[in-house]
């Protein structure tokens, strides 16, 4: 039994509860309440004194690639991208994360607990996300939701890859944008039929039909064919404006579940966005602009909230490091985002993008004990991460961790306090 | 000693090793004890009043030495790659020569492996999604591909090692002067699927004589080899997502081949039933020249074998656990992977390196994987290897994990596979473990303890007689048997210069 009190304490709804505790037992949240309630705390819980501090749910980057572009490893440490073939929708990420990345213990240290890692988008069917934890063992516990989406990218980036990999490689690339879209739709109209002569054969079968041959398992065709079912959505990366309408109508036309990534231009079609209902993964906002990118404005993920279009915003991970997640979001809050939008932006809304809100995005009763406690409100730059806990285990701890202040000053090399709001 | 030089075996002789301490590994240590063989096989091993000794053996008296089993490295690569040789004659090692297949470059990235999408129709053929023939738009496809197309270059189930191990190279001779009297060599892991492995012994008249299982496993490969070959060239894979897919793809195709077979047979077997009872006409319908049906059965053609596929051969034994799957797989997070397609799949497999199962012990030890751990004597040559550590093999050894220690020879020399299980003892491993590590525990992961790793009558006789202590590494070979014959001795086996 854990009990975090008398801090303030995110709510669901992107606002804080003040002087509120917060029990944890056997790895889930057993209550949220208010000072006013009096949260009875059990004799023999490991009590956390948050006063003044700010107690927030374990944040959630809806899209990186934390784990498959392992930190400090080079390019043998980078498994995002097969571009020996642009419809590649049998891969998965998991296949290819790497538990002990540094930048998931960056992403502990900041109170990032869970992320949707996404191949990244030299292919126009890239493979299979998957949801996982940042903190844990093995792939198989941390993995919450495998797989949670297909990823395609409706960008140049294929084309690209194609190009470069031409050079060693294969004769079959897209060249233009709408080769893109021929390829796109070919594979889906493949998966399409095969689905259809899987059910003339069960009504073959239930007339009666025997000695019919069984087919051939497919690993591609059954990947989209999950697509087609609506079992799970694609997630598109595109950028340029035409990029995103492309998006919209191909997965109204065949019927797919559908999450826009990244958007460069999304305020450029905001209002096809808003009546697609589909979500958006956000940014990162902060970055180079690229060809691409020449448009992306850092009021982009505020215009699309304001809007009521649901948003999360996400680093992209290695784009911009995992565990500034924060400062995207109050750089977003900075170029006129609401602070509550801002924050559901990487708590609650990317958990419901995910389909992962019922473990997670929130300090609710029953959720998964994913939680941080900051020294001061997250959006503030000098504001720390004290503690981090996932599935109710403490995973990162300020106070025990190794400080390279706490070294410099035993080295002589500096004197003590110089950090603005450190200890 | 200087008679008889080569060898008893084959004339039906007795040698006796007397006076010796004895690591018979499968029990424990006999002061003064002999060891008889009669021919090639071992007759008793026993302390020297159990053991007696018929009349006109050779007797080599072995007091104050040490006398225990060939050693036994369950992964190399010796003779099947010639290192030094130039790259026309070297057979595959993939850290140095990708043995990239060539055969299969039409079909890069499976845009062409897919059914011919002709649709509607009565014919069930029109019901089933079923491989492309040698029409497909990749235009691959040819003899032995049994219609479904080759595999991708970076899946070879079909290369067999053993026509690529030469039984004549030197490298088997440093083995010998080793005490490693029996190997599992096989092709390197640059590839996802690399090929089949064999076992052999290290000395012996011919290749069919040496060769004690074939096919011994099929080689798999996880994290960086295969990623760095195929993606610096753009071809798949460049990520460990492409590996495992590209594994799941092929073992997907097998089954699906199997499937194809077992439908044949079940039709083969109703049409004789058919034929049996008197039903339906003469069997040689078929040569009437009408058309054939690939189905049968439905009339009185007898029904047609489905043509022949040799990769899926290989991994349709893995299918049916006939033969492992032996996988490279260094870090944790690769090591999960292949567990995850392991249970998928049904498949049985051990784990090859093995380097960070001390991480995750839990999971390899229920589902009861052997481990073959190393090389983990020299440099970290790699990121995956950033884990490795001697203490590997005897924390599996505490956990009841089965696991043997790997020299990867010629990554680390083979003689050195020895020191390997000192440092290992050295590092917490018990005594006897170590020594059973490079010998009964090799023996039985490589499935072949049933002939080698130990000295129990019955088994092979190959015997080794160590100066002292087997995990000193000051002791040194003296004497090697292989099938009852003397293949080394310290003495007679020096260079001109040393004499």
């Amino acid at each position: 039994m854990l009990a975090i009190k008398n801090g303030r304490v995110l709510t669901p709804s992107g606002t804080f509860l003040d002087g509120a505790t917060v029990l944890v037992d056997g790895g889930k949240i057993i209550s949220v309440t208010s000072a006013g309630q009096g949260a009875a705390i059990p004799a023999g819980a490991e009590v956390v004194d948050a006063s003044g501090k700010y107690v927030l749910p374990g944040l959630i980057d809806a899209s990186t690639r934390a784990g498959i572009h392992e930190d400090g490893n080079g390019p043998i440490g980078v498994d995002t991208d097969e571009p020996s073939n642009p419809i590649s929708p049998q891969l998965r990420t998991i296949d290819a994360a790497w538990h002990e990345d540094l930048a998931l213990k960056d992403a502990l240290q900041w109170g990032v607990t869970a992320t949707m890692v996404s191949p990244g988008t030299a292919n126009i069917f890239g493979g299979q996300t998957f949801v996982m934890k940042t903190a844990g063992r093995t792939l198989t516990d941390m993995a919450i939701k495998n797989p949670a989406g297909m990823k395609v990218s409706l960008t140049g980036t294929p084309r690209m890859a194609m190009m470069a990999a031409m050079r060693g490689g294969p004769q079959i690339q897209p060249r233009d944008r709408a080769q893109d879209v021929a390829l796109f739709q070919a594979e889906l109209q493949r998966a399409r039929e095969a689905m259809e002569r899987q059910e003339r054969l069960e009504k073959a079968k239930a007339a009666g039909a025997t000695n019919l041959p069984e087919p051939d398992r497919n690993l591609r065709t059954e990947a989209i064919m999950a697509l087609l079912r609506g079992e799970m959505p694609i997630f598109v990366t595109a950028h340029l404006n035409h990029d995103i309408s492309n998006a919209i109508e191909l997965a109204r036309e065949w019927g797919l579940k559908l999450v826009l990534e990244r958007c460069a231009e999304g305020h450029l079609v905001l209002d096809e966005i808003q009546e697609s209902g589909a979500a958006v993964v956000a940014g990162p906002i902060t970055v180079n602009r690229r060809s691409d990118l020449k448009n992306l404005s850092l009021k982009l993920p505020g215009v699309l909230a304001r809007a009521g279009v649901k948003v999360a915003i996400s680093t992209d991970h290695p784009t911009i490091p995992i565990h500034y997640l924060t400062v995207q979001a109050a750089t977003a809050v900075r170029e006129g985002m609401g602070e509550a939008d801002a924050l559901k932006a990487i708590t609650i809304n990317p958990a419901e993008i995910l389909g992962v809100a019922g473990r997670m995005g929130s300090l609710e009763a029953g959720k998964d004990a994913d939680v941080a406690v900051y020294s001061g409100h997250p959006f503030d730059i000098n504001t720390r991460v004290e503690l981090t806990y996932v599935n109710g285990v403490k995973v990162w701890d300020a106070a025990s961790a190794w400080d390279p202040e706490d070294w410099a000053v035993a080295q002589g090399l500096t004197q003590p306090g110089y950090r603005r709001g450190a200890k | 000693m200087a008679d008889n030089s080569d060898g008893i075996g084959g004339n039906g002789g007795y040698l006796a090793i007397t006076n010796g301490r004895v690591f018979p590994v499968s029990g424990p240590v006999i002061e003064k004890g002999t060891v008889l063989i009669k021919g090639s096989k071992i007759a008793a091993v026993g302390a020297a009043a159990e053991v007696d000794i018929p009349v006109g053996a050779r007797v080599v008296d072995a007091a104050g030495k040490v006398v225990m089993p060939g050693i036994v490295e369950a992964h190399c690569h010796l003779s099947v790659f010639d290192w030094g040789e130039d790259a026309g004659i070297m057979d595959d090692l993939s850290e140095l020569n990708d043995g990239i297949d060539l055969r299969g470059l039409g079909d890069l990235g499976g845009l062409s492996d897919r059914s011919a999408l002709a649709g509607g129709g009565g014919d069930p053929e029109d019901l089933v999604d079923r491989e492309g023939g040698n029409e497909s738009p990749g235009g691959r496809g040819g003899a032995g591909d049994g219609g479904m197309g080759m595999l991708p270059p970076a899946t070879t189930p079909d290369w067999d090692y053993y026509y690529a191990f030469n039984p004549k190279s030197d490298q088997l001779k440093a083995a010998v002067a080793g005490g490693v009297t029996t190997i599992l060599t096989r092709p390197g892991s640059g590839k996802v699927i690399t090929g089949i492995d064999l076992v052999t012994k290290t000395a012996g008249k011919s290749r069919k004589d040496m060769v004690i299982l074939h096919p011994a496993g099929v080689k798999m490969a996880f994290g960086e080899n295969a990623k760095r070959n195929f993606g610096s060239r753009g071809m798949m894979p460049s990520t460990r997502m492409g590996i495992a897919a590209m594994l799941r793809e092929a073992l997907v195709k097998a089954q699906n081949y199997q499937q194809r077979w077992e439908e044949y047979e079940k039709r083969k077997a109703e049409f004789e039933a058919k034929m049996a009872a008197g039903g339906g006409g003469a069997p040689g319908g078929a040569l009437d020249g009408a058309p054939k049906s690939p189905r049968g059965g439905a009339d009185n053609r007898p029904p047609e074998p489905p043509p022949r596929n040799f990769q899926m051969e290989a991994l349709v034994k893995v299918l049916k656990r006939e033969l492992p799957a032996r996988i490279h797989a260094h870090r944790a997070d690769d090591i999960m992977t292949v567990i995850r397609i392991g249970d998928e799949f049904g498949i049985e497999f051990s784990l090859e390196h093995a380097t960070e199962t001390h991480r995750i012990l839990d999971e390899v030890k229920k589902r009861n994987i052997p481990c073959v751990v190393g090389p983990t004597y020299g440099a970290r040559g790699k990121i995956e290897t950033r884990g490795k550590t001697f203490a590997t093999p005897g924390i599996l050894e505490h956990e009841g994990i089965k696991c043997c220690i790997t020299t990867d020879a010629s990554v680390v020399p083979i003689e050195y596979l020895r020191t390997c299980a000192s440092l290992a003892y050295r590092e917490g491993m018990s005594e006897a473990g170590a020594i059973a590590a490079i010998t009964l525990w090799s023996a039985e992961i490589a499935k072949v303890a049933d002939r080698v790793g130990s000295l129990d009558a019955g088994k092979d006789a190959d015997v080794v007689i160590l100066s002292g202590h087997p995990l000193q590494v000051t002791s040194r070979v003296e004497k090697v048997f292989i099938d009852g014959r003397e293949v080394y001795d310290v003495e007679t086996n020096k260079e001109e210069w040393e004499k």
